[in-house]
């Protein structure tokens, strides 16, 4: 007996969806994650008309279904937003430079500016020289404390309002575990919220937030988008590792607990009071104390 | 200097048995930490007074049967010179209609522990109290295990309040708490973590503590076993109940925090640190009819249902579901 798409009960369906289990044909797939990314958005509130959203591309799958939705959604729906490109050179040879091409193809398809920032121009530094000097041990804390710095700054070079990352719903679920492993309790409450950083920092905005991997993987697929797929050469640290590889296995006897968990991420703060944000003595970018973290770090690599 | 490395930290003259969280450690000196530790901890929790009931669930695994043996040495003279002088009452829900375990395996098992205690147990037999057991449990494997963990727990605190019994204790090892916390957080009870984390916690104007949240697994078994305790062992439901075993999250989440705990020593405290920390986020005033925790709703608006027409929380909502 063939069954017919659960949704529009006519076309075969080709799709078993990762979130719900049902069987569906491509375009009720399409229109699926398509409602749901506008919901969020709509529901959230996440943008105005007249505002530039800098979109963060790094030519990975999460960033180019980014692009894709918003550009997508921008025209279906009229949200009125101006997206502008923005990607990161972290200055890592066989990785950063192979999909920088990728997000300079799309930027042709979908036609619209794109900004490179790189780690060199603003800190004097590539992490390949980092990894030469450091070793494989932090360079993963380097990176992220340069990326969102970096990210920052270009954000407000292009005239941007806001920034919109590609984190899907398995990556915050993965945070909020590694902040509970780590003792992180202060990022654990903030690690769902759709929108951070609003008092002074450029505020950033998941759209991709209740999206599957699975389901951005499939998506990506099927609309044939153009995405760059190695992982970084400097293989992030053990410990997430172990995060991610629980988080899968949890997904495939419950698929449900991806949400459940960021839904308990959603309804958790913190009873001690968050540490004050200020302005880096050094670098005048916002700070949670007196040096910036990126300070403190190329302090530490300029030591011989 | 090679053989001082070999002495037990504690008293620094015999040699170590045993290795806890990367310090070693001699028998006699784990047997007189944990002890300490325990008295300690009961009293600052629940400071049991001269002739009062203390109330103490037994489920015969090695948790709240080593919490047994430890509260009776609170009463032993060998063991202290400050001895304490409440009254045990003991209680052991018994659940063998939902494993399947035979009665006279029960029934050994309790006379064993009156004879070897000299105590009274008090029995509730679940089928009894909840006539419709089966019917409520008629779950998927997970839920079914996280249903039966909260009547049994509502048990144990409608008993305590029939007999007008104040203080509860429990047996959860800090590895069985930090389970319970990941296991909820998994499971979308985050709200209510910091209840599912506490040493101590009031339910219903009853106070429930737990003595042996500070000590790891592994120390409640070399414990259970210097001592000889009585044990009565069940499967794990998923085993007993849903061949071929298609994986329960809570098996899977206790392996998890295992294999982390053995590679990195201060896993289970650091997790139990941070969740003690973390408070609902907005107010909350009404309480879960099933599991008895913050009852919460859906902030996702991709969750198609209304929490305003339930009287269950955002997990029990999706427990239930299961049916
Ligand atoms: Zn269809
Ligand atoms: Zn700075
Ligand atoms: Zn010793
Ligand atoms: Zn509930």
């Amino acid at each position: 007996m063939i069954k017919s798409c659960e949704l529009c009960g006519i076309e075969k369906p080709a799709i078993k969806r990762p979130k719900t289990g049902q069987g569906i044909c491509k375009p009720c797939f399409f229109s699926a994650i398509e409602n749901e990314v506008h919901e969020t958005i709509i529901s959230s509130n996440l943008f105005h008309p007249g505002e530039k959203i800098a979109i963060g591309a790094s030519g990975g799958k999460d960033s180019t279904v980014l692009i894709h939705l918003l550009d997508l959604l921008n025209k279906r729906h009229n949200y009125g937003i101006e997206l502008h490109l923005l990607s990161i050179d972290e200055g890592i040879v066989g990785y950063r430079d192979d999909s920088l091409v990728t997000v300079k193809r799309n930027q042709e398809v979908y036609q619209l500016p794109l900004t490179i920032v790189s780690y060199s121009e603003l800190f004097g530094w590539t992490m390949d020289q980092i990894v030469k000097k450091i070793g494989l041990n932090n360079n993963c804390t380097y990176c992220g404390v340069f990326r969102r710095q970096a990210l920052d700054r270009g954000a407000r070079m292009i005239g941007a309002e806001k920034i919109a990352t590609g984190h899907n719903a398995d990556d915050i679920a993965e945070t909020v575990l590694m902040n509970l492993l780590r003792g992180d309790h202060f990022r654990l409450g903030k690690s769902t919220d759709i929108v951070t950083g609003e008092e002074g920092d450029m505020p950033r905005c998941k759209p991709l937030k209740y999206l599957y991997e699975k389901e951005i993987v499939l998506y990506a697929h099927y609309q044939n988008l153009d995405y760059f797929s190695t992982e970084c050469v400097y293989s992030p640290n053990a410990y997430r590792g172990y995060a991610r590889e629980f988080l899968k296995d949890l997904e495939r006897i419950r698929p449900r607990a991806i949400l459940d968990i960021i839904h308990s991420g959603e309804m958790l703060s913190v009873s001690a009071p968050a540490p004050a944000k200020m302005t880096c003595e050094r670098c005048g970018n916002v700070s949670s104390n007196k040096i910036c973290k990126a300070c403190t770090l190329l302090e530490t690599l300029s030591k011989p | 200097m090679e053989e001082q490395k070999q002495l037990c930290y504690k008293c620094g003259v015999k040699p170590p048995n045993y290795k806890i969280r990367s310090q070693k450690v001699c028998r006699d000196c784990f047997i007189k930490n944990t002890e300490h530790l325990f008295r300690s901890n009961l009293k600052a929790l629940l400071s049991p007074k001269k002739g009062e009931n203390l109330l103490i669930a037994i489920s015969g695994g090695a948790n709240s049967m080593s919490m047994l043996h430890l509260t009776d040495t609170c009463k032993n003279p060998e063991k202290t010179t400050k001895l304490m002088q409440f009254t045990p009452v003991l209680l052991y829900i018994d659940d063998s209609f939902i494993y399947h375990t035979p009665q006279s395996q029960v029934s050994e098992f309790l006379e064993s522990v009156e004879k070897r205690y000299n105590v009274h147990i008090n029995v509730i037999k679940i089928e009894e109290k909840i006539p419709d057991i089966e019917e409520q449990l008629n779950l998927p494997s997970q839920a079914k295990s996280d249903m039966l963990y909260f009547v049994i727990n509502n048990l144990i605190t409608d008993f305590a309040r029939e007999n007008n019994y104040q203080k509860v204790i429990t047996g959860e090892s800090a590895s069985r708490v930090s389970t319970l916390v990941m296991s909820e957080i998994c499971k979308g009870r985050g709200v209510s973590v910091s209840s599912f984390s506490s040493p101590i916690l009031l339910v219903d104007g009853i106070t429930i503590a737990r003595p042996l949240r500070e000590l790891l697994e592994k120390e409640v078994a070399i414990y259970h076993s210097i001592y000889d305790v009585p044990l009565l062992t069940k499967l794990p439901m998923a085993q007993s109940l849903t061949l071929p075993w298609a994986g329960s999250m809570d098996i899977l989440i206790q392996d998890f925090l295992g294999n982390l705990q053995s590679k990195f020593p201060s896993t289970t405290h650091t997790l139990l640190r941070t969740a003690t920390k973390l408070i609902p986020q907005g107010n909350f005033n009404e309480i879960c009819a099933i599991c008895k925790h913050t009852k919460d709703g859906p902030i996702n608006h991709l969750e198609k249902f209304n929490s305003e027409y339930e009287d269950i929380c955002y997990a029990c909502h999706h427990l239930r579901q299961n049916k």
